[in-house]
């Protein structure tokens, strides 16, 4: 049984599965604990914690900004959002390192390594340009039937088409890994999962408040699911405007998390939507997250991965996917926050913050089916067949 | 990375490499074999093991299995089919 889940064929829809039903868990258990339910994201967060950084180390001006006055920089240990980020790193971790896989590889030559760092600002960038990532504006978003889901994926799609045209023509045979590699021998990567284990529950124990504990376990079942499953948001995107990257798979799986996370979130979005926080990139317009939804787009064509994807492979010791991590965290998220202020005043901002299941009712959880369903039967109507 | 025939097969050492090369590269080999030779994809990123197999099925080939050979690493044993 155990071989079926973690080795078959089906393996990757079941941990689909799983990621869309952790999802909405936490949905619940936000609900029923803190009094208002929320829909998970990452970047935020990891906003945060980028502006920690720069404070520290660049600007302490940037707490000025209006992106920091409308996020603002608190303790990392008593918020949610922060915690939820580094518990997926060390999920990630205590995934590769309980099954003898942790290692510090993927070293980058210079080309991959500007393209670790071009994809991680974009990544950056875009997301928090639309206040939302695949996660918060697309998974997220999807289950909350949001307005912002339909026009983040649209503008994601041609990024994504765009990023990957840029990775053919520019890095393609000249991005290449250094032939350098530390896999610790097996003792190491046990002695090293206790002291992962250990660093959690020193942080269980340091972080305050129910609802940011709630998320930093919810952070280790996701990045542990992650680092198992594989999946990856970026090549199920590609799937769609690159098939020959693939065959579908991924595509499907990330349909079955939506799917699972959207029909188990449905009751409670119809039967009490006042006291949910739905993923709708709260306070910008749909063209703002168009371009942020192209730009992001980009970002994981070039990086070849998702934030959340980025998060659990750098946990498993990926040294390049480390890199877009700090690229995204570190770079692309600060430096929007400086112009951020601009984009807001600049562009026009209809239909904020748009559910709809507030325009049409139960109905929208069709608008979701539609999608996600689209996405299941896409490698069939190409020739393949549903659950490649 | 470099293609290499070994006891009879094609090697295809891509450890180190991280989406979407692993990909790229194997169907790229796989073009210089013929019908039936076999290839053996050595990766070290995790992705790659679901990434891998997914693309070279849809383009035909057939994937005999996915092994773990060491820590870490995986071979993708696939075998050549059609003139693609």
């Amino acid at each position: 049984m155990l071989n079926v889940v973690l080795n078959s064929r089906y393996s990757l829809y079941l941990y689909a599965l799983t990621l869309g039903l952790l999802s909405a868990l936490l949905l619940y258990s936000t609900y029923y604990l803190a009094g208002k339910g929320t829909y998970w994201g990452i970047t935020t967060g990891e906003s945060k914690l980028g502006g920690h950084l720069w404070i520290l180390l660049v600007d302490p001006g940037i707490r000025d900004t209006l992106y920091y006055k409308q996020f603002k920089l608190v303790n990392p240990l008593t918020d949610n959002t922060q915690v939820i980020v580094i518990a997926i790193l060390l999920g990630g971790a205590i995934g590769a390192l309980s099954l003898g896989e942790f290692g510090l590889k993927h070293f980058p030559n210079h080309w991959m390594l500007l393209q670790a760092v071009l994809g991680g600002f974009l990544l950056g960038y875009g997301s928090r340009l639309a206040l939302g990532c695949n996660i918060g504006n697309y998974l997220s978003a999807w289950a909350s039937a949001g307005l912002n889901a339909i026009t983040f994926t649209a503008g994601m799609i041609p990024g994504v088409w765009l990023g990957t045209l840029v990775v053919e023509r520019f890095f393609l045979f000249k991005a290449r890994p250094l032939p350098v590699s530390l896999t610790p021998p097996l003792w190491v990567q046990r002695l090293l999962l206790v002291l992962a284990l250990a660093i959690t529950v020193a942080l269980y124990t340091l972080t305050e408040g129910v609802l940011a504990r709630l998320w930093l376990l919810f952070g280790l079942a996701f990045g542990l699911v992650g680092y198992l499953s594989r999946i990856c948001w970026a090549t199920g995107l590609r799937e769609i405007t690159n098939p020959y990257y693939g065959g579908g798979r991924m595509l499907t799986a990330t349909a079955l998390a939506i799917l699972t996370y959207a029909i188990l979130a449905f009751p409670l979005a119809v039967t009490d939507p006042g006291r949910l926080s739905f993923a709708l990139a709260k306070g910008v317009g749909q063209i703002q997250i168009f371009i942020g939804g192209v730009i992001f787009g980009a970002g994981m064509g070039i990086a070849g991965a998702c934030i959340f994807s980025s998060e659990w492979r750098a946990g498993g010791g990926s040294v390049y996917s480390t890199i877009v991590l700090i690229s995204t965290i570190a770079l692309g998220m600060p430096i929007l926050a400086y112009h951020y202020e601009w984009w807001v005043n600049t562009l026009l901002q209809p239909y904020p913050e748009t559910t709809l299941y507030k325009v049409i009712g139960p109905p929208a959880i069709l608008v979701v089916l539609a999608y996600t369903g689209t996405l299941i039967i896409l490698p069939k109507l190409r020739g393949g067949k549903i659950l490649p | 990375m470099g293609l290499e025939f070994r006891e009879g097969k094609y090697v295809l050492d891509l450890r180190g490499y991280v989406c979407p090369y692993p990909q790229i590269m194997t169907l790229q080999a796989l073009r210089k074999l013929r019908d039936g030779e076999l290839l053996e994809v050595v990766v070290d990123n995790p992705a790659s093991c679901e990434n891998v197999p997914a693309a070279v099925r849809r383009e035909g080939h057939e994937v005999l299995g996915v092994e773990k050979v060491g820590l870490g690493v995986w071979r993708i044993k696939v075998v050549k089919r059609g003139s693609k």
